[in-house]
């Protein structure tokens, strides 16, 4: 009989896991950063029983790529001259955002300070989950990945969390959906981003790809907003199409935002700077640090210091 | 049971609230955010620490700023920039303040009267508002702004497109002046140094030319709250109705609660009519809830949140007004880059303006790197050179309007003192599908959020000629003053000048309060801030305008309600930098 591979497969570790299932984690970055994180896991004091008997490991996967993930967005917006931005093509000799963080500080601001009802993100990760990635048709296999059984069993363990963030039982951090759909929609701008030499297949994208994917985010064609909106009530349905353009222009704002200020040279505790921040750099911005007033003042436009009517 | 009620100490609850404590009444004054109280401790010159919309010391959300920000729901591109805490949003304000256009009132008979939103003008003369705005501009106080680098590049700009000098506060005709603007002007060593000992009050007294109006104004240091440089209220108005009872003669201190988050207007049927008689609002940090009566309430939690409240407290809303006619000034921002330096983030940053009587303003709007980077991203045109949107309009900027990125941004902002920005302040019409109602899709556990719309692309026809000639004309100036590259951003809707969701007037058909500022539909209940505001006011500023308008309605108040005497046309106003106020300030520790 011939195998179903749109049905299930059986891993190494019994565990079924659907070619459909599979391409999502695969499309989203979250089988390369399996791969990439688990050796250092593995390697951590902890034995493999107690690895698996936590979700722990879970968080890093997903910090693993939502990171790189928003490094690739962080490079796009304010090019520097580290690597995310040299392998999209534009970049710079000095510093740029990803020098500054940003891709952190996008991660904290999204996952703890952004409420989007669970309601609505819930249902649009189910979504990404099966219409939208499957939209992108299946991933061919010179492009899959290959794991290593124990690495096949932590993307399992993943798989299963992923069903429970999808179900609702777990509240679902907003930084990993919005790398989840930066990830497949840049598979589906260009294939080839499913292998490379960054964890994120969005920052395997040259600059002109990336701007593809937000044009698509932001203008929601072709169509993604109809393919996200599956698992919601027509009500809705109907504001996906805003939150998916307020997304990509947000996550666009909030990076240039952050990659300007001071956010990663700031002592949390005594709020002084521990160093000349790079976008204060970037910009030529108080070079001497903070000051209380600038010698700035020359008199009153043609004399006049009041108006009396 | 109080006398009076106040929901919000932003930028016109804390005018009747002095106002009515200096008559004598007993006012509390109920804040949702922060109080705010120690800003030269917990305020500091950082964009993102204060100015991140998420986190932000100064946001819309809770005073704790570990939990998220307040939600609102925004069925259209948007970008939120009010602010909650004691002050409001003229925490992050430059202090602009200028007088509403006349031709925005009824009666005007000017040539250019057609030029105006004629079918939603204020329902009484601008003459009728003239005092109430001296009685606020000496109270502020209101003065003439200092001239800095960016100042004096604006007005070269100016004149070089033959542009008239205006030198009146009231404006009949296109012309380019300094802002009338609520800073103290700089004094001492203010303005001529960069020594941080040397810019100590007393040594340094008014504006120091800082250059972080949008963080908070603590400046000078060690300065008395009330004699901060820039009168946000929280450095104004609110110390004076905290000690009304020591500089007022027979005057009576308010009681303000921050933390405060008003979830309920309370009423009851009297003679046939609904009429208000307290308020039951949240402890934002321990979740109790509170109630108080009153004998008047006055809304005053700005134009988002005053609609929420009313249609969450089932108030009467037969006419169906309530939160409509939202305008928002159809904002647009235009940046240039010039060859030399333009001191653009030092001082004030909007110390300028060039009006346009039916059409509009321009104003400087110059911020450091994070607010230049935002600004310039905040597109409604995609993504220059790549995807416009269905936008991407061309005029007197380069290339199509839209969001630089990538080298492109960076390239413009290589040095933030070497770019002006201007912001475009478009008089707006009210219209009734731009509003704002409760959500259907998100409860917090305030009730309902607010859900707010702003049909940015299919406003009215004078409304976009307006904006697209104010884009076109702060582009000349921009060349004119020395741009070398200038960039029209085409912003969504930035909610930051709000007006007229509650808005004034004489038809209770297409209006929610009468011209005493008091709802139609419920006695004794007002409202008195921006919200109250009839239209867009031809373009200016709306704070000065709102906070005249309190004054009247704090007036209407005493007068309908308390058997009081009208005291503005008769009597002069105290300052808030006098030295009773001062003494007072000191003595109760503010």
């Amino acid at each position: 009989m011939k195998k179903d591979d749109t049905q299930s497969e059986t891993q190494e570790s019994g565990l079924p896991l659907s070619r459909h299932r599979r391409d999502f984690l695969t499309r989203s970055g979250l089988v390369g950063a399996v791969a990439a994180v688990s050796p250092m896991l593995l390697s951590s004091s902890k034995s493999q029983a107690s690895l698996f008997s936590s979700n722990d490991f879970i968080s890093e996967v997903f910090n693993a790529i939502t990171l790189d993930t928003f490094a690739g967005v962080s490079a796009s917006v304010i090019p520097g001259n580290d690597w995310h931005s040299i392998s999209q093509q534009q970049f710079t000799l000095n510093k740029g955002a990803v020098a500054a963080n940003t891709q952190q500080y996008l991660l904290e601001n999204l996952d703890n300070y952004l409420p989007w009802p669970q309601d609505i993100v819930a249902p649009i990760l189910s979504a990404l989950a099966s219409t939208y990635s499957e939209a992108a048709g299946p991933v061919p296999f010179a492009l899959a990945l290959a794991l290593k059984p124990v690495e096949t069993l932590i993307l399992n363990k993943l798989d299963k969390y992923m069903d429970k963030l999808i179900a609702g039982e777990e509240t679902v951090p907003l930084a990993h959906v919005f790398s989840l759909i930066l990830n497949i929609t840049a598979t589906m701008v260009n294939p080839l981003a499913l292998r490379g030499s960054h964890l994120s297949p969005f920052s395997r994208l040259s600059f002109s790809e990336k701007m593809e994917v937000f044009k698509r985010l932001e203008t929601g064609e072709p169509d993604i907003s109809q393919l996200i909106s599956i698992n919601l009530t027509p009500e809705r349905a109907a504001v996906l199409p805003n939150l998916m353009a307020t997304f990509a222009r947000n996550l666009i704002q909030l990076t240039a935002f952050g990659a300007m200020s001071e956010w990663h040279a700031l002592d949390g505790a005594t709020r002084t700077l521990n160093f000349q921040p790079v976008g204060w750099e970037n910009s030529n911005y108080l070079p001497d640090g903070n000051v209380e007033g600038w010698d700035e003042f020359l008199g009153y436009y043609q004399d006049r210091s009041s108006i009396d009517a | 049971m109080r006398d009076v009620i106040i929901i919000g100490a932003g930028g016109g609850g804390p005018i009747v609230a002095k106002e009515l404590a200096a008559q004598g009444l007993d006012v509390l004054l109920l804040e949702a955010g922060a109080r705010n109280d120690k800003p030269e401790q917990d305020w500091k010159h950082f964009e993102n620490d204060a100015n991140n919309p998420l986190s932000g010391y100064l946001r819309f959300g809770p005073s704790d700023r570990s939990k998220p920000a307040w939600y609102r729901e925004l069925p259209e591109p948007a970008m939120i920039s009010n602010l909650s805490g004691v002050g409001g949003t003229t925490q992050h304000y430059f202090g602009n303040s200028p007088r509403a256009m006349p031709g925005a009132f009824k009666g005007y008979e000017g040539s250019d009267a057609q030029a105006y939103d004629r079918e939603y003008e204020f329902p009484f003369p601008y003459e009728e508002l003239t005092p109430y705005y001296q009685w606020v501009e000496e109270t502020l106080p209101v003065q003439t702004a200092a001239m800095g680098t960016n100042e004096k590049l604006f007005f070269s700009g100016c004149e070089n497109i033959g542009m008239s000098v205006q030198t009146t506060k009231d404006t009949f005709s296109d012309g380019f002046r300094p802002q009338q603007n609520a800073v103290l002007q700089p004094g001492g060593n203010a303005g001529l140094t960069t020594n941080k000992e040397a810019l100590t009050y007393p040594l340094a007294t008014g504006c120091t030319f800082c250059g972080h109006c949008p963080q908070g104004c603590y400046q000078p240091l060690n300065a008395p709250r009330n004699l901060k440089a820039r009168r946000s209220t929280d450095n104004s108005y609110v110390p004076m109705a905290l000690t009304a009872d020591l500089w007022a003669d027979n005057g009576k201190a308010v009681t303000l609660i921050a933390d405060a988050y008003v979830t309920q207007i309370h009423s009851r049927q009297v003679n046939g009519k609904t009429t208000a008689t307290g308020v039951s609002w949240r402890d934002v940090n321990t979740g109790e809830v509170l109630t108080e009566n009153a004998k008047v309430v006055v809304m005053a939690g700005g134009c988002i949140e005053n609609p929420r409240l009313w249609l969450n407290s089932n108030l009467p809303n037969s006419h169906d007004w309530v939160g409509r006619g939202l305008t928002d000034h159809a904002f647009d921002f235009v940046c240039g880059v010039f060859p030399f330096d333009t001191g653009s983030s030092k001082g004030v940053g909007s110390s300028a303006r060039a009006d346009f009587p039916g059409k509009g303003c321009i104003e400087p709007s110059s911020l450091g790197p994070s607010g230049l980077a935002n600004n310039l991203t905040m597109s409604d045109s995609g993504i220059r050179g790549f995807y416009d949107n269905g936008r991407g309009v061309f005029g007197e900027w380069d290339g199509p309007s839209g969001r630089p990125i990538g080298n492109e941004l960076k390239t413009f902002m290589e040095d933030v003192n070497k770019t002006m920005g201007m912001l475009i302040i478009t008089d707006d019409d009210v219209e009734l599908d731009n509003r704002v109602e409760p959500s259907s899709l998100m409860n917090d556990e305030n009730g309902a959020v607010p859900k707010m719309t702003i049909h940015k692309r299919t406003r009215s026809a004078r409304t976009l000629a307006n904006r697209e000639f104010l884009a076109n004309k702060a582009a000349s100036i921009l060349r004119a003053a020395g741009a070398t590259t200038v960039i029209r951003v085409d912003i969504v809707p930035l909610l930051l000048h709000l007006q007229s969701s509650m808005r004034m007037g004489d038809n209770p058909q297409n209006s929610v309060i009468n011209a005493s500022g008091e709802a139609h539909e419920v006695s004794g209940l007002y409202v008195a801030d921006n919200s109250a505001l009839s239209n867009a006011l031809g373009g200016p500023n709306p704070t000065l305008t709102t906070q005249a308008l309190a004054t009247r309605t704090a007036e209407k108040i005493m007068v309908q309600h308390f058997s009081g005497s009208p005291w503005v046309k008769e009597g002069t106003p105290l300052s808030s930098i006098d030295d009773r106020v001062t003494e007072a300030v000191v003595a109760r520790g503010l």
